[in-house]
């Protein structure tokens, strides 16, 4: 215990951080209590198709696939996150006809360049000089 | 193809080889003469023209690009999907310049693409030009800050949550006295996760999500800034803190008991009662922690 804090003023540090844990509980509850119970169902309300890769949550492929979160949070998003949630977002796939031919995906090719930093530089200079601020010149790449 | 895939055991072998040739991050020529490739069918002058045939159109090695191309875009999307924001404020050709690159360094490796973009942050934190003025972060620091948050959306996002799990028992709270609650700790979310970055990143993300797909994003001028990330109904919340909550939690989050993290913070902080009351009872709300231990 520190000279700062006397064990007085300690003993009501715990008893207010004790007491808001217990508000804050027990409004969850009550919202609980008031909100009902979940329905599961809902997650495959939505006609998300899932790539079956990073973007679900391991439930496979097929038309039964819940893609948990995903669904969710397209309905969710308006009527309970206030577009404060950060829902990817990542539902809609299925193959691309043409796709295979790179359309689109120049930089993907082989070999690759390293110049990326650059046009990222770049991007960001305009920025500046929109907003009126001076920069420098570009250092030179690490060793 | 000139093999014959009758067999599994050859259809098998095909199989490891086209893996080895397409997934190659030098490109085709580079995957044909690799170790793994030769594993399969050996070594030869041109393997590319004496495993492949050839079409009225395309060489054997542009026949087969097109699949590597292809791998390589899928995956250049995927992390496109992690770091959207970071795509949309870098724009596409940047963002997949950074990924192609990022992707030569890091191939995938694993069964499941959600591990792909892991070190993708630090990837970029490493590969960042200097600083013009070491004494601030810049434009640099900035999108390292972004790839950072978005990779933590993405992991609270797909990872452990409460969904289905306990919550603060307000019945184990309520028999709590002084003394038991000195030597209290809590047990955080396993969704939870406290994001520090030198600018305010959540604000921008924010911005960038409402914003018209067309809308030029301005980015945000330095400011240290902290939030607490979690999900609940597996929707990502995120909480933006003061610079003494982040502390306290952050002390709270990695173990410290009651006793102590209120010591220091009180101290640190020049913290009131009314304060710390307002705090547990939102990290409460929020579901931050969800058990009492050494009570």
């Amino acid at each position: 215990m520190s000279d700062r804090l006397s064990r007085r003023s300690f003993g009501r540090f715990t008893s207010a951080a004790v007491g808001g844990l217990m508000l804050g509980s027990t409004a969850v509850l009550r919202a609980a209590e008031g909100k009902g119970t979940n329905d599961p169902a809902n997650l495959l309300l939505d006609p998300h198709v899932c790539r079956g890769l990073n973007t679900c949550k391991g439930k496979g492929k097929g038309k039964d696939n819940s893609c948990a979160g995903v669904g969710k949070c397209a309905t969710a998003e308006a009527h309970t996150c206030n577009g404060d949630n950060a829902c990817k977002g990542q539902g809609g796939c299925g193959e691309h006809p043409g796709e295979n031919s790179c359309k689109g995906h120049g930089s993907c090719g082989v070999p690759l360049d390293d110049k990326t930093w650059k046009k990222a530089r770049k991007s960001f200079e305009a920025q500046l000089t929109k907003k009126g601020q001076k920069f420098g010149a570009a250092p030179a790449k690490k060793a | 193809m000139t093999s014959n895939p009758d067999d599994s055991t050859e259809l098998a072998r095909m199989q490891r080889w086209f893996q080895a040739v397409v997934s190659h991050p030098d490109g085709v020529e580079a995957g044909a003469t690799s170790p793994e490739a030769e594993a399969e069918f050996g070594s030869s002058e041109n393997p590319l023209e004496s495993i492949l045939t050839g079409s009225s159109k395309l060489d054997p090695a542009n026949r087969i690009a097109v699949y590597a191309n292809a791998y390589f875009a899928r995956l250049v999307d995927c992390l496109g999907e992690v770091f959207p924001i970071l795509k949309r404020t870098l724009g596409d050709e940047a963002f997949e310049g950074f990924a192609a690159e990022y992707l030569k360094e890091n191939p995938s490796r694993s069964y499941t693409l959600h591990r792909l973009g892991l070190r993708f942050p630090e990837f970029l934190a490493v590969t960042r030009p200097p600083r013009e003025d070491a004494s601030q972060p810049d434009w640099a620091d900035f999108l390292v800050d972004l790839a950072r948050f978005e990779l933590e959306l993405y992991e609270v996002f797909d990872g452990p949550g409460i969904e289905d799990g306990p919550r603060l028992d307000v019945a184990q709270l309520e028999a709590l006295d002084g003394p038991a609650a000195e030597i209290t700790r809590l047990t955080p979310a396993p969704c939870l996760r406290l994001v520090a970055t030198s600018f305010p990143v959540s604000e921008f993300y924010t911005r960038a999500r409402a914003a018209a797909a067309d809308a030029e994003l301005e980015f945000p001028d330095p400011e240290p800034s902290w939030v607490a990330l979690t999900r609940r109904d597996y929707v990502v919340r995120r909480l933006p803190l003061a610079a003494g909550e982040h502390a306290l939690l952050k002390q709270l989050i990695e173990g410290a008991a009651f006793g102590p993290a209120l010591e220091a913070a009180a101290v640190r902080d020049d913290l009131d009662e009314a304060t710390v009351g307002a705090w547990f009872a939102r990290w409460a709300r929020e579901d931050l922690f969800v058990g009492v231990v050494g009570s």
